[in-house]
This record gives structure tokens, sequence and C-alpha cells, in this order.
């Protein structure tokens, strides 16, 4: 009896990612030490102040929505793995093996907008205010400076703003390219028959 | 075929939808259309805010993390220098407000300033101030001219007044605290700065 490894392999890592989420998030970035956090994940995104947690309802909702179908893609990119012959799994593979695809790219288009396109919207319609942009560093560290009328004091002020991707971003990634994976192969077992 | 094809729409659908609506209709459902937008703790400060009067101050500070009872300047209670390791300790009084963020001094540095002459003094080793600590605290700082840093210790404790002592000014002041980072050019006359701590000695 066949069976798609590749694909097997990528649900499993498709679990890891939604679980890893949950305890890690995909990019972090940090204003000051800790001072402000921001934790950008498709399944879990929250921000800290000053250490309390705040998660916005609306967007948790839509984080519990693509994880309960980032799993269910695991699943029946599982079920398909075991079986990819019978007739129903071409409709299994091609639900599930897009879907990291789609997580991954949908991330990081809503990431760079929210870095780079959200600070100069704010910049176009508010006159006087001088957000820089982009907001943080996609990866690394950088400095924001303050406005030196900002704080009414005679004293430079700016703030370190370091970000990096997390192991749970790259597991995603990992699930991806093994989806796509998947699908070469299962091209390939068709060929085969 | 189609069974399974239409199943997984309904599974797509189902997924994105049900939480989606769930958290509207709550938030519609009771009549709070921003909740959606807005964490529920800002939310309920913000309801708080708009139905009393100015609001609770305190319990609005203690939801944003702050403790509103260690909201004090940091108190002067000493300065030495040890002329063993050749550092001026300057100990303080201090509250951190903050009831679940440490905070973290990186670098202090300035500049002392008489005439044309001058030196730095930074402080020697990071400081951490643990979340909601309250108490004394030790800051030793060095500096390249460890003579005028014992000088100038003298002179803000009254023990020496020599007479460019009203003249001494502190400048190039960097603080580096959790981060944020403050760069002061010029500060003032050290007679102005410490001259309650000098009266009193």
């Amino acid at each position: 009896m066949k069976r798609n490894w590749l694909a097997l392999a990528a649900s499993a890592l498709m679990f890891a990612t939604v679980a890893s989420s949950a305890s890690c998030p995909w990019w972090r970035a940090e204003l000051g030490s800790g001072l402000v956090t921001v934790n950008a994940d498709p399944f879990f995104t929250s921000f800290e102040v000053l250490g309390v947690s705040y998660v916005i309802p609306i967007i948790f909702a839509l984080n519990v929505g693509l994880a309960a179908l980032f799993v269910a893609s695991g699943i029946t990119l599982a079920v398909y793995a075991i079986n990819p012959e019978k007739g129903y799994s071409k409709h299994l593979l091609s639900f599930g093996w897009k879907r990291p695809l789609h997580v991954v790219i949908g991330f990081l288009v809503v990431l760079a907008l929210l870095l780079y396109a959200a600070p100069a919207a704010v910049n176009a319609m508010v006159r006087g205010l001088a957000v820089p942009t982009p907001i943080a560093p996609l990866l690394g560290s950088s400095t924001i400076w303050l406005p030196r009328g900002l704080l009414n004091i005679p004293a430079q002020v700016a703030i370190a703003v370091t970000s990096n991707f997390t192991h749970s971003f790259f597991l995603g990634v990992a699930a991806a390219v093994l989806s796509i994976a998947a699908r070469a192969y299962h091209r390939r077992t068709l060929r085969a028959e | 075929m189609d069974k399974v094809k239409w199943g997984l729409r309904a599974v797509t659908l189902a997924c994105i939808l049900v939480p989606l609506l769930c958290v509207v209709a709550q938030y519609t459902w009771i009549g709070d259309p921003l909740g959606l937008i807005v964490p529920p703790q800002l939310r309920a400060l913000m309801r708080s805010a708009s139905s009393s009067a100015g609001g609770d101050l305190n319990s609005t500070l203690v939801a944003l993390g702050i403790n509103p009872s260690g909201l004090e300047m940091p108190r002067f209670e000493g300065l030495t220098f040890d002329d063993s390791t050749k550092t001026a300790i300057l100990r303080l009084k201090i509250t951190n407000p903050l009831a679940r963020q440490s905070i973290t001094i990186n670098q202090l540095s300035l500049t002392v300033k008489n005439g044309t002459r001058s030196f730095t003094i930074q402080l020697r080793d990071r400081v951490v101030i643990g979340a909601n600590y309250a108490g004394a605290l030790s800051l030793s700082f060095s500096s390249s001219d460890p003579d005028a840093l014992k000088s100038l210790v003298n002179i803000i404790n009254g023990v020496e007044k020599p007479a460019y002592a009203g003249e001494l000014q502190l400048s190039e002041l960097y603080v580096d605290v959790n981060g944020i980072s403050i760069r002061v050019s010029d500060l003032g006359k050290i007679s102005e700065l410490f001259g309650e701590s000098s009266r009193r000695s």
C-alpha cells in the first residue's frame, strides 16, 4: 500500500506549529527591554505593556478560526497521506496542502503592511506626526527617536526596538515546504500508475 | 466525491465563521461593539472613566500594571567615596511602581566640567530593580579621574568648599533605562542640583 510520507510529515509539522504558537509567537517585537511586547502570530496574537497582556477580541476570534482551519487541514493531509490512492484523497490533499503556504504568505503580507503601510498612512492622515516607517524592523534591532518637542524636555529620547522570527515561524515555513513537496510527490505517484 | 468537496468547504466556513460570529454576537448582545477591537482590560477602564467623574485613578493604574503607592521620586540617602575601589557610592531610596516589570538601569554616565577641565563619571554595573521593589539601593560610579571624583563627592557632601565649587557643571548625561535612552547635553550647575543635600550636610 502506498503512503505519502511527505504529506504525513507536513501534517505532523502543522500540528507542531499550532502547538508551538501557543507558547511562542511567530514574530516578536520588543520596545525597550520588555516595556512593550508585540506577539504577532496567525494563531495567537497579543501584546504586553508593562508586563500586562492584552488580547483584541476580534483578532482572537480570527486566530482561533485560523488555528481550527490549520488543524483541520493537518488532519485531512494525514488522512490523505495514509490512503493517497483513494478517490476522495485528491480533495483531501487539495484542501490540506495549500493551507500552510497561505498562512505563511498571508502572515508575512499582513506583518509587512502593519510595519510599513500603517505608519505611512498615519503620517499622511495626521499632520505634524512623524511615526517612523517601518515602526519596527521586520528582523533585527533599531532605535526610534522621539521628536524633541514631544515630551517637552530639553533631551533626546530614544527607544530600542528589537524584533525576531521565532522557531514557531520556521516550523510553519517547514510545514509549507513539506506540503508543497507532498503535492509534487502526489503527481509523481499518479504518473507511476 | 462532491460530498467530500462540499464537506471540506463547510469545514472551512465553520472554522472561520463560528468563532467570529460568537465574538461578534457576544459584544453585540451586550451593546458594546467597540469591545470587539479594544482589549477587555482597556475597555473596562474606558467604561469606568466615562461613567464616574474622572474615574478611579488607582484602579486604572492597577489594571495597567502600575502600583499607585509606588509612584514616588527616588530619595537621596547618601553619597560616599570608597578609597579601596576608587568608586563613589550613591544610596537612594527607590520604589518601583511597576507591578510586573523590573526596571533596569543599563547605563548612566555624565561629564563634570570646571571651566576647561572635565571628567566623566559612569555607572560601574547594571542595576536591576525588581517589580514592586521598595527600599534602599546603592549605585556605584567610577571615573577616569578618581581624585576628581573624590573631590566631587566631598563638595556635594559639603566637606570641601573650594572657590570653583559653585561653577561646577554637569553635562552630557546619558541614561539607558529598560532600553529607553535619554541624552541631555546640559544639566546645569551642581550647586543648583545638589544645593539642598549640601546644605543639609
